[in-house]
């Protein structure tokens, strides 16, 4: 039978000889398990920091972000899905980046960092993970753009070269996560946790759909969770959902829900909660929590004004700010 | 296989693929077969039949 399990995320696929993984690119080759989509990645973008979204890391940071095929979650409203849901034989655009073409491609843009994104790269993790321990090498920081569907050990492999994530969280429901996602809950709050202690700037969206995880005891229950378990100065993002994929017969997040959201959770301790998707909304800003002076001025993925003391304190009352400033 | 690629060259398998979905049929200009265009590198977190881990 020459089968393999692959023992990077939680979902533990028993893989026959010939076949892929659930995530599509983890292939049984001969009893061996191949990541086929080692530096062949299928989208390269360059993005601000903002994009990511990244608001206390850096900020105006120029990102070199990259992605391969190939996703351990199914979401039924995935924005990336001609990506994410594909294995690396289906993709049109395949380039050939090593890591080490892939980090002298980022210094040679004068990026900043590179984030692993788009689909979730935890899929692509020994790529994620080479090319980001040579981007520390050449003093670039690392970004981990993920759905957080992973196992410990290797989280925590790859907390040493990673300097900031942004994890999603999707829904503070096992149920939600099983219908929607085609994963469960209890994971990514471990790897949330996990991040968390092992040092790395860590911010957490919540894409708030219409009828399916917009109840606000549930924003209320999950904003609690964080606040006691990351850390009240923990940035939440509460992003604006958009028909998509699979789910198009539901309409986009009304902002009023996203302001209520924002609400309880500033009421359940966070400090600095966020409205995403939503252009010139003021709660893309950041503000003081002590005496509420704006800190921090954005427009779409741009920083208008940025206030903060050169040792990251609010001008007026000096409270520090919470991130990764310099 | 590992050829270093410019943004220039990107640019062009973009344009080509364009093309194919288009349904122009430009077999001289497909670069590679795919199974030659993946990765034959060994994963990491995975166990054999045998109990041994990588």
């Amino acid at each position: 039978m020459n089968e393999v399990t692959c023992e990077l995320c939680p979902r533990g696929c028993v893989i026959p000889e010939g076949a892929a993984g659930d995530c599509r690119i983890r292939v049984n080759t001969g009893g061996k398990l191949v990541a086929t989509t080692y530096g062949r990645p299928s989208s390269i973008q360059i993005d601000p920091v903002e994009k990511k979204p990244l608001y206390h890391f850096r900020p105006t940071t120029s990102v070199f972000s990259v992605a391969t095929a190939g996703c351990n979650l199914h979401c039924l409203n995935c924005q990336n899905w001609q990506l994410s849901q594909r294995g690396g034989e289906e993709m049109e655009t395949l380039y050939h980046l090593e890591p080490s073409e892939l980090v002298a491609s980022a210094v040679e843009r004068d990026c900043q960092a590179i984030a692993y994104t788009y689909s979730d790269p935890i899929v692509f993790y020994e790529y994620a993970y080479d090319s980001a321990a040579l981007a520390h090498e050449a003093g670039l920081s690392n970004i981990f753009v993920t759905a957080g569907y992973i196992n410990r050990k290797p989280l925590q492999q790859i907390c040493r070269v990673l300097d900031a994530s942004n994890t999603d969280l999707k829904a503070f429901d096992d149920n939600f996560y099983r219908r929607i996602n085609g994963g469960t809950l209890g994971p990514v709050l471990d790897a949330l946790v996990t991040q968390r202690e092992e040092g790395v700037w860590l911010e957490v969206t919540n894409l708030l759909i219409p009828t399916l995880n917009d109840d606000l005891a549930l924003v209320r229950r999950m904003a609690r969770w964080i606040e006691r378990n990351l850390g009240p100065d923990t940035p939440l993002h509460f992003s604006q959902f958009t028909p998509m994929y699979r789910m198009r017969n539901l309409p986009p997040t009304p902002i009023p829900t996203l302001e209520k959201a924002r609400m309880e959770a500033l009421d359940a301790g966070l400090r600095y909660v966020y409205i995403g998707n939503v252009f010139g909304h003021e709660a893309a800003n950041t503000y003081c929590p002590h005496d509420g002076t704006l800190l921090i001025r954005r427009s779409g993925f741009h920083v208008e004004e940025f206030n903060l003391t050169s040792d990251g304190r609010c001008p007026t009352c000096s409270e520090p700010i919470a991130g990764v400033w310099k | 296989m590992n050829q270093s690629l410019s943004f220039r060259r990107l640019t062009r398998r973009r344009f080509i693929g364009l093309l194919a979905a288009m349904g122009v049929s430009l077999p001289w200009l497909a670069y590679t077969r795919p199974s030659s265009r993946l990765s034959t590198r060994e994963a990491t977190f995975y166990r054999r039949e045998d109990g041994s881990n990588r």
